[in-house]
């Protein structure tokens, strides 16, 4: 493919990028390639329409992924941190969907004094993935009630593309509740120690809930690949107390429907002794 | 996944898939009304890139409508216009979904996005240059080539005009529609807008395409900044965008047209009256029947 440069349709492309990307100082070398028409509005008024409409844009992309943190900031505040991430994160994706997947970190270091910002902003990403997350039909129960007691201890499970685990060391959940509801949320607090949330899709709809540090730990390693056995293992060494429950987990993985996809690998043929 | 309302099937004459009556772009908040039960709408445009996710509800949403509507695909982020390298994994995306919908037409807007890996989510115009003309019916031929369907392209609003441009958009339209064996989608709204803000008359741009290429109308609203008019789509029609769209029935006869409201978006029961309007002009010109019974056997 012939790779374009140096004519005058690249360097007029170039150079109105520039300018709309900037702050309006470009301008100068945007004029000369202007046709000008006497008594019609200049062009610095013309060039001011597409670098507003830019920036409009990307904002309007930020308020419909980050609703919660827009309500929680307040729209003054929201809209300075919109600016912030639009000067400092260009957007390289045709689908405007993705472009805020940088902002909570942004929000991370601007608003680094209420971290809460930040990991309300993770939770409204995270929703907004599992919303768009690819399809996957969830496993029937019948499926693992035909294993045998030798695939039991070979099966490694597949989890839904939607399904992620965020994290959090404040009360992040108590804050999206109060503020999807329209209510004012309540004060924000670091809890006594970072509390996991799960994020799923099932019936076109997104769901989320905590995780207890156990079965939180057990999940994660699932989603890693762990085989069951090896999990279920890990956790009668480490937390014996979390043995009894592993199948009620299991049973709500199911019903929740995590899993989408069970496999089984291939027996051993090495002997022992 | 149900049988699907065939679209349109190609053959009204050698370019064009035949006139499909008057429809609206859909959008989520009319998906209840939609999913309830039929509406007096004859089909439906989508924006391309609002379903080229990898799955979840805006799919399954299309899908079921789609069983009802014969839908044509309107994206905004093609940069057909762009020096830079045509996107490949946005056409093979972009061409996944037309497979999954079958489509009446694809179309996109005659302007660029971005440069440099970058995406600026506007439509930037083009300079009226040979050298963009070129360039263009290189990149709309190899489009066609890779989506096996003639490219419907999109006049946009501008409100920058350059001074290179040789020729006028309509003509840099009429010859692009030729020399790339493409379509075209007419904005009478973009029309209006650019006629405003660059101080040409709209009928003339309307007289200078070639009606046998043109495959849709778009009308939309526009707001008035005073010394300008910015095309925002999220007022009704005005009136002189109507009288424009009747000029282009008289000229072109039967063309598949439709309303497009991106912003501030009323009720379906709104548009649908507001749909009715522009039946109202367009529908005298069509012949006896839209040919879209011919896609109800």
């Amino acid at each position: 493919m012939r790779i374009m440069t140096g004519t005058p349709l690249v360097e007029l492309q170039a150079r109105l990028q520039r300018y709309v990307l900037g702050d309006r100082s470009a301008v100068d070398e945007m004029l000369p390639l202007l046709q000008t028409r006497p008594g019609s509005i200049p062009g610095e008024r013309r060039l001011g329409i597409y670098h507003s409409a830019y920036r409009a844009r990307l904002r309007e992309a930020l308020g419909t992924v980050f609703e919660r943190t827009w309500a929680y900031l307040g729209d003054e505040a929201f809209d300075a941190q919109c600016a912030r991430q639009i000067a400092a994160n260009r957007s390289t994706d045709p689908n405007l969907r993705h472009y805020g997947k940088t902002f909570p970190d942004l929000l991370s270091h601007t608003l680094a004094d209420d971290p809460d910002v930040a990991e309300l902003a993770t939770m409204d990403w995270h929703i907004h993935t599992a919303f768009d997350a690819p399809d996957a039909a969830a496993l029937a129960a019948g499926q693992l009630s035909a294993l045998g007691e030798s695939e039991w201890s070979r099966v490694r499970f597949t989890f839904h593309p939607s399904v992620s685990i965020a994290l959090f060391d404040w009360n992040v959940l108590e804050l999206w509740h109060a503020l999807d509801r329209g209510n004012r949320p309540p004060s924000a607090h670091r809890m006594e120690a970072p509390l996991a949330h799960l994020f799923w899709r099932s019936a076109l709809r997104v769901h989320f809930r905590t995780l207890e540090p156990s079965e939180h730990l057990m999940l994660q390693q699932l989603l890693d690949g762990l085989r069951f056995a090896d999990a279920c293992t890990l956790a009668a060494r480490d937390n014996p107390d979390a043995v009894p429950l592993v199948g009620s987990w299991l049973r709500r993985w199911l019903a929740d429907e995590l899993l989408c996809d069970i496999a089984i690998d291939a027996r051993s043929h090495l002997r022992s002794g | 996944m149900s049988a699907k309302k065939p679209a349109c099937p190609r053959g009204g004459d050698a370019l064009r898939a035949p006139f499909a009556g008057f429809g609206l772009g859909l959008r989520p908040v009319h998906y209840p009304e939609f999913a309830a039960g039929p509406q007096p709408v004859d089909w439906l445009e989508i924006i391309s890139e609002n379903y080229m996710i990898q799955g979840g509800k805006p799919l399954a949403m299309l899908d079921a409508i789609r069983a009802d509507y014969p839908l044509a695909m309107h994206g905004v982020s093609m940069s057909i216009g762009s020096v830079a390298p045509l996107n490949r994994k946005y056409l093979k995306q972009l061409k996944a979904l037309a497979r999954r919908i079958e489509p009446m037409w694809i179309s996109d807007h005659l302007c660029w996005t971005g440069v440099h890996g970058l995406n600026l989510h506007d439509l930037y115009p083009l300079p009226y240059t040979d050298e963009a003309l070129r360039h263009l019916v290189g990149r709309i031929r190899e489009v066609q080539d890779v989506l096996e369907t003639r490219l419907v392209i999109e006049n946009v609003s501008s409100y920058l005009a350059y001074a290179d441009s040789v020729m006028s958009e309509w003509a840099f339209l009429a010859a692009l529609a030729e020399e790339a064996d493409c379509l075209l989608l007419l904005d009478v709204n973009n029309i209006y807008v650019s006629a405003v803000n660059h101080g040409f008359e709209p009928r003339e741009f309307i007289d200078g395409v070639p009606g046998e290429r043109v495959q849709q109308i778009h009308l939309a609203g526009h707001s008035d900044m005073g010394d300008y008019i910015i095309d925002t789509h999220d007022a009704p029609i005005a009136e002189a965008v109507f009288e424009l769209y009747g000029y282009a029935c008289r000229r072109f006869g039967p063309v598949s047209a439709m309303i497009e409201r991106d912003d501030h978006i009323p009720s379906l029961a709104e548009l649908v009256a507001e749909l009715e309007r522009v039946r109202t002009i367009g529908a005298p010109v069509a012949d006896t029947t839209p040919e879209r019974t011919l896609c109800e056997s």
